[in-house]
């Protein structure tokens, strides 16, 4: 069955017509997700929630249009949403560890994380990119995401993000100017 | 610097070892839409859309008009980043697949080098104990900078205390944060502004952690200023008073 008659049979209100679209859609949306929101899990939960929510408004899919892109924005959408709230919560975890990271942090006692310290030091390519997507703010790594992973024009990433395309511009600006000095020996 | 196709190819490659391919999400999508089912095209009638109106404006007024109502839901949701838990033990399950720990260094500066990183004056306490001196500042995204304290023996003693505080501006409440039980939440206050204190720890278990209400670790959260703080430390002997004077003590 291919896409259109899957939301077909889905606005029928079969549930079926779902299943065939989380087949096709979800693992991009999920490392669409993970590359904006550095959590497995919470990508897991925000694909989750959209899929559901589709199935919920999928009246309001315009006939004309694949379901692909309108559920991509919607994800991306929420997945800027949740690490624009989150953000502060997990850069402090990050930062202050547990309630007992004084003593066990990876960050504030690295006496005692001799462990972390020299995987951080092996970390090959993947580790490093990691770290310089972290290193960019929510909005610079959502718009790297939407621009150089799922290849939307800057239109459409700015429709997505939810501000002029100017301001996308200057986002993904930022964000390689970061890129480069980060990933320069890549 | 990487070009366009580079740049494809990194953020699919990191993707691709992240999130396995042969991930399902149907089950879980499955299950919930079977509690939660209904056709597509419901739509409710005027009537309906009525009697939800009439309750939501009365919830509103409730929340608005009645104090007691309010606090009650203020202390469900502004706990400054702390969000109470019933339990205090926590089994931690097998990691989701393709999950990997990785632990991203965080640069420290100087407290000068920090201020030049964000757009606020650091806040500083005028107090801390003796025996105590700055060790650094982190900077973290959306502008939260945290502030390090260690003992004057940290360098030569492993077991020595230290302390410290994060701070971010604004004060609205966010989704998330550090778990502590409610029996060990204690409300104070910190210059007269409500605030949230506990003492305790967790701990790691081989299957989970465990929450120890003994442990030498003290912690106090609130808002002042326009900013969130959050101002912990261990092995200290501060006590709820040192710590609460710390934090009183903490101006931008």
């Amino acid at each position: 069955m291919d896409e259109l008659a899957a939301v077909e049979q889905l606005k029928q209100g079969d549930i079926a017509g779902l299943e065939i679209l989380v087949q096709l859609h979800q693992i991009r949306a999920l490392r669409a997700v993970f590359l904006i929101t550095q959590d497995y899990a919470l990508a897991e939960d925000i694909v989750q929630s959209s899929f559901v929510r589709a199935f919920e408004r999928i009246h309001q899919l315009d006939p004309d249009r694949p379901f692909g892109p309108w559920f991509l924005r919607s994800v991306v959408n929420d997945a800027l949403k949740a690490s624009a709230r989150g953000a502060r919560l997990f850069s402090l975890d990050r930062l202050a560890g547990t309630f007992d990271g004084w003593r066990s942090g990876t960050v504030l006692d690295g006496r005692l994380d001799h462990a972390i310290e020299q995987s951080v030091e092996a970390a090959e390519t993947r580790a490093e990119i990691r770290a310089a997507l972290a290193k960019l703010t929510v909005q610079q790594r959502t718009a790297v995401v939407a621009r150089y992973y799922l290849q939307l024009n800057e239109a459409e990433t700015a429709e997505i993000m939810g501000c002029a395309r100017g301001t996308v511009k200057w986002y993904l600006h930022h964000a390689r100017r970061q890129l480069k000095t980060l990933l320069h020996p890549l | 610097m990487p070009n366009s196709q580079t740049r494809i190819t990194l953020l699919d490659e990191f993707a691709r070892d992240h999130v396995p391919y042969d991930v399902d999400l149907w089950p879980e999508i499955a299950a919930t839409l079977s509690t939660r089912r209904r056709p597509p095209y419901t739509r409710l009638d005027r009537g309906q859309l009525w009697r939800i109106a009439v309750v939501a404006t009365a919830l509103l007024l409730s929340i608005i008009v009645l104090p007691p109502t309010r606090q009650t839901i203020a202390d469900t949701i502004q706990h400054f980043g702390i969000v109470e838990t019933n339990s205090t033990t926590v089994r931690i399950g097998p990691p989701a697949p393709g999950a990997t720990a990785v632990s991203v260094p965080v640069p420290m500066y100087s407290l000068e080098e920090a201020q030049k990183r964000v757009p606020y004056p650091i806040p500083q306490p005028s107090w801390i104990p003796a025996g105590f001196r700055l060790r650094g500042v982190f900077v973290g995204h959306d502008d939260v900078v945290t502030v390090s304290y260690v003992s004057d023996d940290w360098q030569v003693k492993v077991n020595s205390g230290a302390f410290g505080f994060s701070v971010h501006p604004g004060t609205e409440p966010s989704l998330g944060g550090t778990a502590i039980p409610s029996t060990a939440i204690r409300h104070v206050t910190v210059n007269g502004a409500p605030a949230i204190y506990a003492q305790g720890a967790w701990e790691h278990q081989p299957d989970g952690i465990t929450w120890h209400g003994d442990a030498d670790a003290v912690r106090v959260a609130w808002a002042a200023d326009g900013f969130t703080y959050d101002l912990s430390g261990s092995k200290t002997d501060l006590g709820r008073d040192g710590l609460i004077r710390i934090a009183e003590s903490i101006h931008p």
